[in-house]
């Protein structure tokens, strides 16, 4: 057979420019939960944020050619762009997960489960902006995941009244044009800069805060700078890489995604490796094997 | 011949290149390895998460089907694959990664070429 070569050179350069690009934003006014009952007030003015927007470097940014199961170049590299450092019991739990999947091979454990806070911002589809002056609903396509962001100077409930949720809860307010978010009461089971969920509800600590900025650069593209601080589970504060997104071309539209409809990915019981199953071919087949290995 | 099995070898990397990021890792394929396939579309699954193309090859007297795992449509319809681009009896071209378990005729795709020439992926 013919053997041929790919070169890699624009995959080397993606990931440099994405390791190389962590730009620490300033959390230094970041609001914080007593701010923000008098903060929180809407502003006349706000920048519009509302709209679709499509991850830069995604399989849905207009600017990359995918099939959705290839390797696009541009998806190469951490998605957060930079990694936390775990302590204690949440480094265990880290590592213990990740040493399974290595066993088996995989990257990460696929399911059709949210993913919850911080995961879903580096959701892979489009995400829809609804903005009020004071609730700003952030949808992303991927699981359906929706965050609703409250500018009335509301305060996060009591935990051990409401349980955490995937999303947590999200009070902001603006700083001129910057969105200031701040995010807590976020369900354990959410991990930090990995594509899954912890099953021991060990993916970080409960008094994890998510900080973020979002504002349109001055490239145009809808920007999300993000710190999270976790006492429990952190050594240091956690940023993430600049997350950024691209508006999407006119007449595209928002689309449902229903992970359950056909999916044929699950996870061997015994091995915990990744099973993809060849889906029933409806039509009458007329060769002479269906796939499956078998004959008929 | 239309079965045109051309395997190109990434083995040089000492690695495979990271999974498209997607709802499942791609793990049951070789994603290192890229077979070239031509042949008539037998049946398109439309759906969330991945479609899946049924792609029914000529080799020899023996037809061979390709079953392969695209994208959803989320991705799909944005890079110009609708739902009524391809139907049966359209031929394609596709290069795809192969399933590890090689009794299947199964692959993820990374490239397909549609009737009217565009190509959804990059063709290597």
């Amino acid at each position: 057979m013919p053997m041929k070569t790919i070169p890699l050179s624009h995959a080397v350069i993606a990931l440099l420019a994405v390791l190389a690009a962590p730009a620490y934003p300033s959390f230094a006014i970041a609001a914080t939960p007593g701010e923000t009952s008098s903060a929180a007030k809407p502003k006349v003015g706000s920048p519009d944020i509302s709209g679709l927007w499509m991850p830069v470097g995604s399989s849905v940014d207009p600017l990359v050619n995918s099939t959705g199961a290839d390797n696009p170049d541009t998806n190469i590299g951490p998605p957060f762009g930079t990694t936390p450092e775990l302590k204690g019991v949440y480094l265990e739990s880290f590592n213990k997960r990740t040493e399974a999947l290595a066993a088996v091979g995989s990257e990460f454990k696929t399911s059709c489960k949210v993913l919850g806070m911080p995961t879903n911002m580096i959701g892979p589809y489009a995400v829809e902006i609804m903005q009020t002056p004071t609730q700003i609903n952030w949808a992303q396509e991927f699981l359906r995941e929706t965050r609703r962001i409250y500018l009335d100077g509301r305060t996060p409930p009591n935990p051990e009244e409401a349980p955490p949720t995937f999303e947590g809860y999200s009070v902001a307010r603006w700083e001129g044009n910057v969105l200031v978010v701040e995010t807590t009461n976020i369900r354990q089971e959410t991990t930090l800069s990995e594509y899954g969920l912890a099953d021991d509800a060990l993916g970080h600590g409960p008094r994890m805060i998510i900080k973020e900025r979002i504002f349109i650069n001055d490239k145009g593209l809808l920007q999300v700078d993000g710190m999270v601080e976790d006492p429990d589970a952190l050594v240091k504060p956690w940023h993430w890489s600049s997350l950024t997104f691209r508006r999407a071309p006119k007449g595209v539209e928002f689309m449902e995604y229903v992970c359950e409809d056909n999916n044929n990915e699950s996870i061997d019981p015994v091995t915990g490796a990744e099973v993809t199953t060849i889906p029933e071919r409806h039509n009458v087949s007329r060769a002479d094997n269906n796939n499956q290995g078998d004959t008929k | 011949m239309n079965l045109k099995p051309m395997l190109f070898s990434l083995a040089f990397l000492g690695l495979s290149a990271p999974a498209a990021f997607a709802h499942h890792s791609y793990s049951a394929f070789d994603m290192a390895k890229l077979v070239e396939i031509g042949g008539t579309v037998g049946e398109v699954q439309y759906k969330n998460p991945h479609v899946w193309l049924f792609v029914d090859v000529q080799n020899g007297d023996k037809t061979e089907t390709w079953a392969i795992e695209a994208g959803g449509p989320n991705i799909l319809m944005r890079q110009g694959w609708m739902a009524n681009t391809l139907k049966p009896g359209d031929k394609v071209d596709v290069q795809l990664a192969p399933m590890k378990d090689e009794t299947k005729t199964g692959g993820a795709l990374q490239a397909l070429r549609l009737p009217n020439g565009k190509t959804i992926g990059a063709w290597k």
